[in-house]
């Protein structure tokens, strides 16, 4: 084991697998429904994917592509009559368990050139104006990226409590300031929030918990003028040093940008996400969508 | 009565720029000053009752009759001018049909991956899909607007169910009805929607004579005129959603007192058509009836797609575009989008996914607490957006039937074309003159704005 400013601390890589699948129901049946996937593994230093696929019951047409930020989207649109539409996503990764040893900087955003302007300004949930005292105070003073990013994440992991149910995927950074309560994707908001507001370049990043199965994960990660986009997690207090802990899916300016599963349908009636739930796992040689099937509680879908 | 001193700096369309008269508008202006105002006055009120008696409407709100406002003083367009803008226009639709084309049955470079997917109306089921002689463009529908000396600029186009060819047959129509006079010194160049339409219903079928039907979202739609007229026009059953119904051999079925009977081809006025026929899609995809449009022409209606449409001419015909287009910003680019929020006042903002006037906003005539709500809004999704250079496009003289007055107002021109099976493009001489309101530069009807009667003269 080595170290030197720069470099990073070497460990194994870990080679794992992940399923994702997610079940909606509707009131009446829907005619088209037409989704956009995040739920593919992200290629960067953390993480090198293998092969990852989505399939739709009923099936649909998919295409795949790579949205401006680099994730890779499917866009699945089912034509097929239905009133249970189930999405399932598997793949492999490598995660490199990277370590880098990264210099801290004066706080300086004249550091950041053009491309990174989106990043410090305003996004939809995230708006740096709505939470600058906070931000003043969450930073405590510090003058440095790291300290600020340090100071910012654990002020969030102290004030803001993990609590379901009081907030939607629509809540900005600024109610979740007020009611001082949220989940992983609010706390990631104020993340942003405070740490654009801070001058700090900041990216809301989808994916899963490795070994906390469940559900999808957010974390954020802001923008290092010399070793680029690095981790940070409010929610579990972590800086940089993710370890093999997590697995990521995407990148956007806020949630709005990088959903797992965003889209629209077409039908008389409503629906509700009726079951979802995610798996990594260590010791497998291999998945496919159908493997992420037997996470439904019912088994297959009947077909 | 028009020496009216008109001190402005956009271009009205009588006048050259140095304020003398075009002389195309000569005799249509000794027309009107024979006529003199208070017989216009009421030669209006004949058109008005007339369009009025026809159920010549544009519905804004179901509830209301609202005849389409129109100001029945022609626009005149020397065929000189015509005939670049006619080539421009056929040249456009033969690249944008290339594009589909190669979009959903080929692999094209043209336009970049996640702008082309990310698009509403892109259609992944019809991967790999030929319509019936390769045609997906029948029916376009273009706005340009004039910037002088015959420099004619688009806007955007309209490839989903471009509307208001109707309207500009009826103005035409009811405008020369009432008043001849007018007409008087000029050739105006005819066209025949019928018989190009027609044919170009035939050439999509496997038989001679086909049965075809337009299909209307309702009665209540705001372009319903249009579906009557058209359905009169051409001879073919005008029906709803519900009178058809896709049979036990997979085609499409009308419901009639008479005896239902098979279609080969539906004209569709509708866009989300599953939710009008439940299955008309996959009739379509089993090539059991044709449609008009295609499915999948929406993806180029898409503001952000438009950028590209230039380099689709260069692409699949080879050649340089003939008509310009508004100059637009694509703001997924970092330096695009910092331009646009440090020069936003000056600009047009468009949605992407945004018809029919709304999502347009032209910056320099909202009022600063609108303008900083969409600058936030801009900063916030940029993704959402489009951004285009203001154009001081031509003004028309209309005139005012309750004043006796004539007046100024920005004009477009929507020109409708259709393709035929055989890849033969007609477009029709004139189109649709939409009329803004007073101080706005938006033209569209469903925002308000009125039309008038174009003819194309030699």
């Amino acid at each position: 084991m080595q170290t030197e400013l720069g470099g990073s601390i070497a460990f194994e890589p870990v080679a794992v697998h992940y399923a994702y699948v997610a079940r909606y129901s509707y009131s009446d049946i829907v005619v088209q429904n037409d989704n956009f996937l995040r739920l593919t593994a992200y290629a960067d230093t953390y993480q090198t994917p293998g092969s990852c696929g989505v399939a739709t019951f009923p099936q649909g047409r998919q295409v795949e592509y790579p949205d401006r930020l680099g994730n890779t989207v499917h866009r699945v649109r089912v034509t097929v009559p239905h009133q249970e539409l189930i999405i399932a996503a598997a793949g492999k990764v490598c995660l490199n368990h990277h370590t880098p040893v990264v210099p801290d900087v004066p706080l300086n955003s004249a550091d950041y050139g053009l491309d990174a302007q989106e990043f410090l300004s305003a996004s939809r949930l995230a708006d740096p104006e709505s939470v600058r005292n906070a931000a003043l105070e969450a930073a405590a003073g510090a003058t440095t990226l790291l300290y600020t990013v340090d100071n910012v994440v654990q002020w969030i992991y102290t004030n803001i409590r993990y609590e379901r149910g009081h907030t939607s995927v629509n809540t900005a950074a600024a109610d979740v300031l007020v009611s001082r309560r949220g989940v992983c994707q609010d706390q990631a908001h104020l993340g942003l929030a405070m740490l654009r507001s801070r001058g700090i370049p900041a990216r809301y990043v989808s994916g899963l918990l490795t070994r906390q199965p469940g559900e999808t994960h957010a974390w954020v990660e802001f923008l290092h003028p010399q070793f680029g986009w690095l981790p940070a997690d409010p929610t579990r207090g972590v800086v940089i040093h993710i370890g093999t802990d997590y697995l990521k899916f995407g990148v956007g300016r806020d949630y709005s940008e990088v959903p797992p599963v965003s889209g629209s349908f077409v039908s008389r009636g409503g629906g509700h996400l009726d079951f979802t739930t995610a798996r990594v796992f260590f010791d497998r040689d291999n998945i496919s969508v159908d493997d992420a099937l037997e996470l439904l509680p019912s088994g297959h879908p009947s077909p | 009565m028009l020496t009216r001193d008109i001190s402005k700096t956009s271009l009205n369309e009588h006048l050259h720029s140095d304020g003398t008269t075009r002389s195309v508008y000569q005799p249509l202006i000794d027309s009107l000053n024979g006529l003199g105002a208070p017989e216009l006055q009421q030669r209006w009120r004949q058109a008005n009752a007339s369009a009025a008696l026809d159920a010549f409407t544009f519905m804004l709100d179901p509830r209301e009759f609202r005849t389409v406002p129109t100001d029945w003083l022609p626009r005149l367009v020397p065929a000189d001018e015509w005939e670049t803008i006619s080539r421009g226009v056929a040249q456009r639709l033969k690249a944008i049909n290339h594009f589909l084309s190669d979009l959903y049955c080929g692999d094209q470079q043209v336009v970049p991956q996640d702008v082309m997917y990310s698009c509403q109306y892109y259609n992944p089921e019809l991967q790999d899909h030929r319509p019936a002689a390769d045609v997906f463009v029948h029916i376009y529908g273009i706005d340009l607007v004039h910037m002088g000396d015959g420099r004619y600029v688009i806007l955007e186009d309209n490839l989903r169910i471009p509307s208001g060819i109707a309207y500009q047959m009826k103005t035409t129509e009811i405008g020369l009805d009432v008043l001849p006079e007018l007409a008087g010194g000029y050739d105006i160049v005819p066209y025949d929607i019928r018989s190009a339409y027609l044919d170009m219903f035939a050439s999509l079928c496997d038989t001679d004579s086909p049965v075809c039907v337009l299909l209307t979202d309702s009665k209540f739609g705001s372009a319903f005129f249009e579906h009557r007229y058209l359905s009169e026009l051409l001879g073919i059953p005008l029906v709803e959603g519900s009178d058809l119904y896709i049979g036990h051999n997979g085609r499409v079925w009308v419901r009639s007192l008479d005896g239902d009977f098979e279609v080969d081809l539906v004209y569709r006025r509708v866009e989300d058509l599953e939710l009008f026929v439940p299955g008309l899609t996959q009739a379509y995809l089993d090539h059991k009836v044709a449609l008009v449009n295609a499915l999948g022409t929406g993806a180029c209606d898409d503001k952000l797609v438009f950028l590209w449409v230039p380099d689709m001419i260069k692409a699949y015909l080879g050649e340089d575009a003939i008509l310009e287009q508004a100059h637009s910003y694509d703001l997924r680019s970092p330096a695009n989008r910092q331009y646009v929020l440090q020069n936003l006042d000056t600009l047009v903002l468009k949605t992407r996914q945004g018809y029919g006037g709304l999502g347009v906003f032209i910056m320099p005539d909202l009022d600063k607490g609108y303008r900083s709500r969409l600058s936030q809004q801009l900063i916030e999704q940029p993704q959402v957006f489009i951004a285009q250079e203001t154009l001081d496009f031509s003004q028309h003289l209309v005139f005012d039937e309750s004043s006796g007055e004539f007046e100024e107002r920005h004009v477009d021109l929507r020109v409708f074309a259709v393709q035929n099976g055989r890849g033969e493009v007609t477009v029709f001489p004139g189109g649709l003159t939409r009329v803004s309101e007073a101080n706005s530069r938006v033209t569209n009807n469903s925002s308000g704005g009125s039309c008038k009667p174009s003819w194309v003269v030699r």
